[in-house]
């Protein structure tokens, strides 16, 4: 779209305007990105793009035992041809990329332990029976793959040594203070001896959690005491970063005859790869995203997470949640095929509602808007089975070898779920009466400026121009908490808001002082505190006060013009009674539309409708785009992504959707407030992920009658099903009880 | 290593770099003349196009470019195209209507597109589409689909 706008203007048709209707409000309006401009410029300096006088080059010899050696060296080609010198020995160690291998009696151990680095389990009722007393009981297997974040910047960080001997690493990563604390452990110095710092960073989507990169960096600084530049080469970061978790998911699901959902048997077995990257973390989502906004009378689900010598696994958009939620969609969608029930009547009829029982065994804590987004996606799905019917119907009648198929995936997305429950921000009046506001939500590109600047304009009543952010700098900024989880907007934005109403109170009694009124009588605008009703005008100005001036009172006060906010939740969930991770849930729900060249396998996605409860939509256009890429990623998960170990070396040999992978793109930004969140949003970045995958592969599976059970659906493997589906084997593929 | 004067019009004037001929433009353009609006997306194969400049108007893979090839010649990087008081209508209309999420790819994208809507002003759908096919991008922003999308306020409390 802004290749036509431009395109546009530059015929000169002088009356394209963007947004009809500019909100004046910084909230729920298309507000323009803060960092937008110094991108599309080429003046956004990413880690990479930093010169220092004296900067080492390094590079990095990698072997797949433990230990590595670091080159430092005046160039990076220096530092290559170092690598390059350094013959090491090996001898190969016995060892497994196989899960399956790793998890068998008298299988050597990783660890000197067994290989199950961490477990998990939800179970309560009473499955065998609510199972025996189903009228239909399914059984599923689904198997996914790993998958290679390949953000377009590669990893990189630039080290030095600060003006205050501190060790400074610039890098991009999603919590900078903690990687404050692990480069103090690693180099045993005090955290405030070293400085951590998030710059423009060119997108992560989990993989820049790793901390290696700073590590190292922070190591070659100390040692040397000169700037240093670590930029991982593209086939590093595809050998070194961490991947996705491939998971195997077993399913028994049990319904009435009317499509009433019953009990629920889920076995998941996840590939951590041979570091823990967070992988000890990942059972519990596994195990929560794979029973969905669904009421169950009975669950036994249970997640182990598998140490092999494989790829380590780490975080990946969605932390662990996106694999199951492929399973568990897909599975009802056979489980309706069974039944011969429409999916969306099915998922309205078995929706959560906020105070009941959740597939955790407790209610959820945050509204739940999932029958909401239900009825909002209803018109689009009936419509566009209506056209993929037609489709069909005319591809039969001229024999053309393409089907259509129209396929609905939900999903329920535990968000906010790590880190503390109290969270703070700083809010300043600076000098000449503009506001500065410190926090640490690290922004990659997913737009968390933006929404801290918007945020703090709105609590304040000031234009976003009279609002400078300072974000993600250790020496500088308070411990926010890890950026991650989608918990940015609703926990970091939640303290940003507070402190910024807190510092108003504190500008509005001084000023109050001053002006002799009461506070309430005031109101704060751009650059001055005024009376509210009072026309401002030259000819008869009511009595006002600059901001600059209410600082010079604070300054001879003694009162500080850096103020603290907090958000906390923790009074809401005690910690007598709460569990580990608190259940604010957001849902979704998809509709793929695919056309399938029956020929060849191949699959264009031509239309996707996203319906997602956002709480409220702080920015429209950032969460419209925030969805879409999601779309796309959840796109190339289904179909072209497969990173193979050893074998995937960069993007010649992993597929990434490209411009004309690109289907048509609708949004639905459904508002149902959130309990907590700062004006009622929730989180989302993450979870717009999770219903792509199913409602595409559903959608791939019933146009050409067969069920896809490996991701990606590669041209291949559709290819297979169709020819099998074909054959005597036909309908063999799923193991169904079905009660007369 | 050999070094030459290599003569060429940069972003409207002359420069001269002395490099090794062989060297990439990429390289040349980042390290030795400190452009670093052009971005190294891949191991200098050409596979992802966040390095992609206009050479006499052509969208080129500055990594697979040697310095020796702009004799003479044309570059413009994005740094040329346009700066923050004085926005080219490509990159406006990137940041209105949100195109821009980590930016690693849009300097390389806004390029292409403006190669494309130099020689063909009225572009459809499908020539967008594959004039941007070499430009990877991550966070997939930028959609040539139609902006379908509403925003429907619900009233329930939860």
């Amino acid at each position: 779209m802004a290749v036509e706008l431009a395109a546009a203007r530059m015929r000169g048709e002088r009356n394209q305007v963007f947004d009809e209707n500019p909100v004046s409000s910084p909230i729920g309006g298309s507000v323009l990105r803060t960092d937008a401009i110094e991108k599309v410029t080429g003046r956004a300096r990413y880690a990479e793009d930093v010169t220092m006088p004296g900067l080492l080059h390094a590079s990095v010899l990698r072997s797949p035992h433990p230990h590595v050696a670091l080159v430092v060296a005046h160039s990076p080609e220096q530092a290559q041809a170092g690598a390059e010198a350094i013959v090491a020995r090996y001898k190969p160690l016995p060892h497994t990329f196989d899960l399956t291998e790793a998890l068998e009696d008298g299988a050597f151990s990783i660890y000197g332990r067994g290989n199950v680095l961490a477990d998990f389990q939800v179970s309560h009722g009473d499955l065998e029976a609510t199972l025996a007393a189903s009228d239909v009981v399914i059984e599923t297997g689904y198997r996914t793959a790993y998958l290679e974040h390949a953000a377009l910047e590669r990893e990189a960080a630039l080290g030095y040594v600060d003006e205050e001997e501190r060790v400074m690493v610039v890098a991009g990563t999603h919590e900078p203070h903690w990687a404050q604390g692990y480069i103090a452990d690693v180099l045993a110095l005090e955290p405030s001896c070293v400085r951590v710092v998030v710059p423009p960073t060119g997108g992560s989507f989990g993989g820049k959690q790793d901390p290696w990169p700073l590590l190292a960096t922070g190591l070659m600084v100390h040692l040397t005491r000169r700037p240093v530049r670590l930029a991982y080469s593209r086939q590093e970061s595809f050998d070194a970063s961490p991947k996705r978790h491939p998971y195997q998911v077993n399913y028994e699901i049990g319904a009435t005859r009317e499509g009433q959902l019953t009990g629920v048997r889920v076995r998941i077995d996840a590939n951590t790869g041979g570091y823990d990257a967070h992988g000890q973390y990942i059972a519990d989502f596994a195990v929560t995203a794979s029973g969905g906004p669904y009421q169950w009378q009975a669950v036994d689900a249970y997640a182990q997470v598998v140490h092999t010598n494989g790829p380590k696994s780490g975080q990946f958009r969605g932390f662990g949640t996106a694999q199951s939620a492929f399973a568990l969609e897909c599975t009802l969608d056979e489980l309706c095929q069974a039944l011969g029930t429409d999916p969306l009547e099915f998922r309205l009829r078995n929706a959560l509602q906020q105070s009941a029982n959740s597939f955790l065994g407790y209610p959820v804590a945050e509204s739940l808007g999932y029958t909401e987004v239900l009825e909002a996606i209803w018109p689009r799905y009936a419509a566009l089975q209506e056209s993929v019917k037609a489709f069909n119907a005319r591809a039969k009648a001229d024999g053309q070898l393409a089907r259509a198929g129209l396929g609905l995936a939900g999903m329920w997305y535990r968000f906010g779920k790590s880190g503390s429950l109290r969270v703070e921000a700083h809010a300043e009046l600076a000098k000449d009466g503009h506001f500065v506001v410190y926090c640490s939500a690290p922004d990659y590109g997913q737009g968390a400026n933006t929404a801290m600047s918007q945020l703090a304009a709105e609590a304040l009543g000031v234009s976003r121009k009279h609002v400078e952010l300072v974000n993600a700098d250790t020496t500088l900024t308070p411990d926010s908490g890890i950026q991650g989880a989608s918990r940015s907007t609703y926990f970091v934005g939640g303290a940003v808001r507070q402190a910024a109403q807190n510092l108003k109170l504190q500008i509005l009694a001084t000023a109050a002082e001053l002006l002799h009124r009461h506070p309430s009588d005031l109101a704060l605008v751009d650059g001055r505190v005024v009376c509210r009703g009072d026309p401002v005008s030259p000819k008869r100005p009511g009595p006002w006060i600059s901001l600059a001036a209410v600082g010079h009172e604070f300054d001879r006060m003694g009162k500080a013009r850096r103020v603290v906010g907090f958000f906390d939740l923790s009074p809401v969930f005690p910690k007598e009674t709460r569990p580990e991770y608190v259940p604010l849930f957001v849902t979704g729900a998809h509709l793929a539309e695919v056309v399938v060249d029956l020929r060849t396998g191949e699959v264009q996605v031509a239309r996707v409708v996203a319906a997602h409860d956002v709480g409220r939509a702080v920015n429209p256009t950032d969460a419209k785009g925030q969805i879409e890429g999601a779309v796309l990623m959840g796109l190339g998960a289904a179909l072209m992504e497969e990173y193979l170990p050893g074998a995937s070396t960069g993007f010649g040999d992993y597929y990434l959707p490209t411009a004309k992978s690109m289907p048509q793109i609708e949004v639905m930004l459904v508002e149902v407030p959130g309990q907590y969140g700062p004006l009622g949003v929730k989180g989302l970045a993450e979870a717009a992920m999770l219903p792509v995958t199913p409602a595409i592969v559903n959608a791939v599976s019933r146009a050409i009658g067969a069920r896809i059970r490996e991701l990606p659906a590669t041209p291949e493997r559709v290819l297979r099903q169709v020819r099998e589906s074909a054959g005597p084997q036909a309908g063999k593929s799923r193991r169904q009880r079905v009660d007369e | 290593m050999c070094e030459m004067g290599i003569s060429f019009t940069l972003n409207g004037q002359s420069v001269t770099v002395h490099a090794d001929p062989v060297s990439n433009l990429l390289d040349v353009l980042r390290d030795e003349l400190g452009l670093t609006g052009t971005k190294r997306g891949c191991d200098y194969e050409g596979e992802c196009g966040a390095c992609t400049v206009l050479l006499d108007g052509q969208p080129v893979r500055s990594c697979l470019t040697p310095v020796a090839k702009v004799a003479g010649r044309r570059v413009l990087t994005i740094e040329g195209l346009g700066c923050p008081d004085d926005l080219h209508p490509l990159q406006r209309a990137f940041v209105e209507t949100g195109a821009v999420q980590c930016g690693y790819c849009t300097p390389g994208m806004i390029l292409a597109a403006k190669a494309l809507l130099d020689r063909e002003p009225h572009p459809t759908r499908e020539q967008i589409a594959e004039a941007l096919e070499g430009n990877l991008c991550r966070c997939y922003r930028l959609h040539p689909g139609p902006d379908g999308s509403r925003v429907g306020r619900c009233t329930h409390a939860g």
